[in-house]
This record gives structure tokens, C-alpha cells and sequence, in this order.
């Protein structure tokens, strides 16, 4: 199994046989890059056991309340999904501090630079599509804000419609923001996460200053 | 002409030489590790991550404010939303939802690029008044400042 992996180009490319070894001192990488993904993980596979038992739309609230309290290990489930969200965001904040503090963003590593700015762009979207989900009187009140937001822009009904729902249809416009929060983005920012691993191996590691 | 050239490069390589033999990081630039160890090392990360995610979770979360419930005087955005939050309670919607955070999002795709024009110690102060900025203003509406 290991050498079939191994004879795949890809990941022959992101898990060479060797490193340099300046580029993994501790320092250099304070290990948020790994860790964003770590965190990234854990919201996927915590997502997964939540997908079983949670209901969009008018349910989501009653379905999030029966994942805690009915569900085998729902709460911790629950929480792992929310503060591995919220460890997300802050390592990839720190992630990007470090990268600029390193000036990691220089020839040849611009284009990695704006893919993780986009990959922290996602990650927010990410974030705030599932804090709408819980179906909580807050989660209703930010969804106002963030359709006021996007209906002051041009065609902003129809962005709004696109990421909220036809508002007439009430619930489903739920059904379209999980359909974002399950699908559309998560296999963005993976897609996006692997060309960002491709492009560190192939720009190299980060040099000490 | 030629011949001073071939002195100069002979002089730069020497010199490159002796300071490899004077600084460890330099030698430490060409060593390579085997990938197992950096898979040690991640195995540490990530256990170390895990445990400490474990016990942060083990507190129950509260479920919120039933949809039913009257809407409360204060409605909280998420923390990581709270500096735009700060600003569209101050400012026209516009500037504070679409124009400051968009002209962030430039700020930071275009960085390669205009930091190359200056030195790396004022992009670092930019950088830092940039992040303290948002910080600021996120912790602002946080704390109900």
C-alpha cells in the first residue's frame, strides 16, 4: 500500500523521501500550517458524525439540540467541530503572520501567498456559513445582516439567492447555505489546500533569516 | 581584464566557503532529514493539538437562543466577524461591510508586490499596524467598547 502511494507522483511531490532540514526547524514554521490542516481535518470528520442527525431548515435548531443531548457523544462531537472551526482560523491567522514575518511571500512563493489568502478567505466564509446553520436566533439575525450586505450590491438579489436560497421559500433557504457549508466550500478549500502543499514543495522550504 | 574577473569569482567562492565553515546554519541549509522524522515530528503536533482540542470540547457549548425566543437587545456576530461588525455600527454599510474589508483583501493579495518595493522591516511594521488594526476593532466589539 505504502510503495503504490509512494509510485503516485503527487504525493511523491508533497512527502519526498528527504527534506531540507532549515525549513523544519520549529521557528520557522511554528507548525500552523500543519496545524490549520490538522484543525481542518477534525471539522471534516466531526462534520461527518453531525451530518447524521442534523436537519436544515426548520429543524436545524431542535435537530442541533437532539445531537447534544440524544446523540451517542453528540456534544463532544459538536464542540470538537466548533473549536476545531475557531483553531482554524486562528492558526492560519498565525500562519500568515509568521509567513510575513519570514518575507515567505517573495519570488517564487507569490502565487502560494495569494492561494492561502484565498484559503483563508474560504475559511471564513466557512466559518460564518456555520455559525448561520445552528438555526439560533443569532445565526437568524447575522443571516439579516449578511443579505443586507449583499442585496446593496449589483445583482444582489441574485448573489443573495445564491448563497441563502429565494428567501420565499423559507427554509430552503437553509437547504442552499448547507449545501455551501457541506459541499461547495469545504471541497474548495480542499482543492485549494492541496495546491498549496504542491506549491511549498516546489518553491521550497522557508529559509532562515 | 579576464584573468581579475577569475580572481574576483575565485575570492567570492573562498569567502562563501570560510563563512559556511563559520556558521552552522549555513552548513545546516544543505543537510537533509528523512521524511520519517519529520512524520515524528507531526505526530507530537498533532497528538499535543488533539489533547488540548479534546479538553476544550469536554465544556458543553450552549445551544444559543431558540428561534422562537424574542430577539434579544444584542445580537453578537462571531468573534472572527466582530471588526466588521465594529464598523457597521459606526459607519455607512457600504464603506464598513464592502469597501474596508474588500480594500483589506487587496492589501493583503497584492503584498508580494508592493512589499517588494520596500524594505522588509516596513512591511513588518505595515503588516503589524494593518493586523493591529483589525485586532483592535474586533476586540473593540468583543468587549463592547
Amino acid at each position: 500500500m505504502a510503495k503504490s502511494l509512494r509510485s503516485i507522483a503527487f504525493v511523491q511531490h508533497i512527502r519526498p523521501r528527504s527534506l531540507p532540514a532549515h525549513s523544519l526547524r520549529f521557528w520557522a514554521t511554528l507548525c500552523m500550517g500543519g496545524l490549520s490542516f490538522l484543525a481542518f481535518l477534525v471539522t471534516v470528520v466531526t462534520g461527518m458524525f453531525l451530518l447524521f442527525h442534523y436537519v436544515p431548515g426548520e429543524q436545524a435548531y431542535n435537530s442541533v439540540a437532539d445531537i447534544v443531548s440524544l446523540a451517542p457523544y453528540g456534544s463532544i462531537i459538536r464542540s470538537l467541530h466548533y473549536w476545531a472551526a475557531q483553531g482554524m482560523v486562528l492558526a492560519i491567522l498565525l500562519h500568515m503572520a509568521r509567513v510575513v514575518w519570514h518575507q515567505a511571500y517573495r519570488p517564487p512563493r507569490e502565487m502560494n501567498w495569494i492561494i492561502g489568502v484565498f484559503l483563508f478567505l474560504l475559511t471564513l466564509i466557512l466559518d460564518f456559513s456555520g455559525y448561520l446553520l445552528r438555526g439560533d436566533r443569532q445565526g437568524a439575525a447575522a443571516q439579516e445582516v449578511a443579505r443586507g450586505l449583499l442585496h446593496g450590491l449589483p445583482w444582489g438579489s441574485s448573489l443573495t439567492a445564491l448563497f441563502f436560497g429565494a428567501s420565499d421559500l423559507g427554509h430552503g433557504s437553509s437547504l442552499t447555505l448547507y449545501v455551501w457549508h457541506v459541499f461547495i466550500l469545504p471541497g474548495t478549500l480542499l482543492v485549494l489546500q492541496l495546491w498549496h502543499f504542491w506549491r511549498v514543495r516546489r518553491d521550497g522550504g522557508v529559509r532562515p533569516l | 581584464m579576464t584573468g581579475r574577473r577569475h580572481l574576483d569569482t575565485n575570492l567570492a567562492e573562498f569567502r562563501q566557503l570560510k563563512n559556511i565553515l563559520k556558521r552552522p546554519e549555513q552548513l545546516e541549509r544543505s543537510r537533509l532529514i528523512p521524511i520519517e522524522e519529520l512524520q515524528v515530528r507531526e505526530y507530537i503536533a498533532a497528538f499535543a493539538a488533539l489533547a488540548v482540542l479534546v479538553f476544550i470540547s469536554s465544556f458543553p457549548l450552549s445551544l444559543g437562543i431558540p428561534p422562537q425566543a424574542p430577539l434579544p437587545g444584542h445580537i453578537q456576530a462571531p468573534w472572527m466577524f466582530g471588526g466588521i461588525q465594529w464598523l457597521l455600527l459606526r459607519l455607512p454599510v457600504v464603506l464598513a461591510g464592502w469597501i474596508i474589508p474588500g480594500a483589506s483583501f487587496v492589501f493583503l493579495l497584492s503584498l508580494p508586490w508592493w512589499a517588494s518595493t520596500i524594505a522588509g522591516r516596513w512591511v513588518r511594521i505595515g503588516f503589524a499596524a494593518f493586523a493591529l488594526f483589525w485586532l483592535g476593532i474586533t476586540l473593540a466589539y468583543v468587549f463592547q467598547v
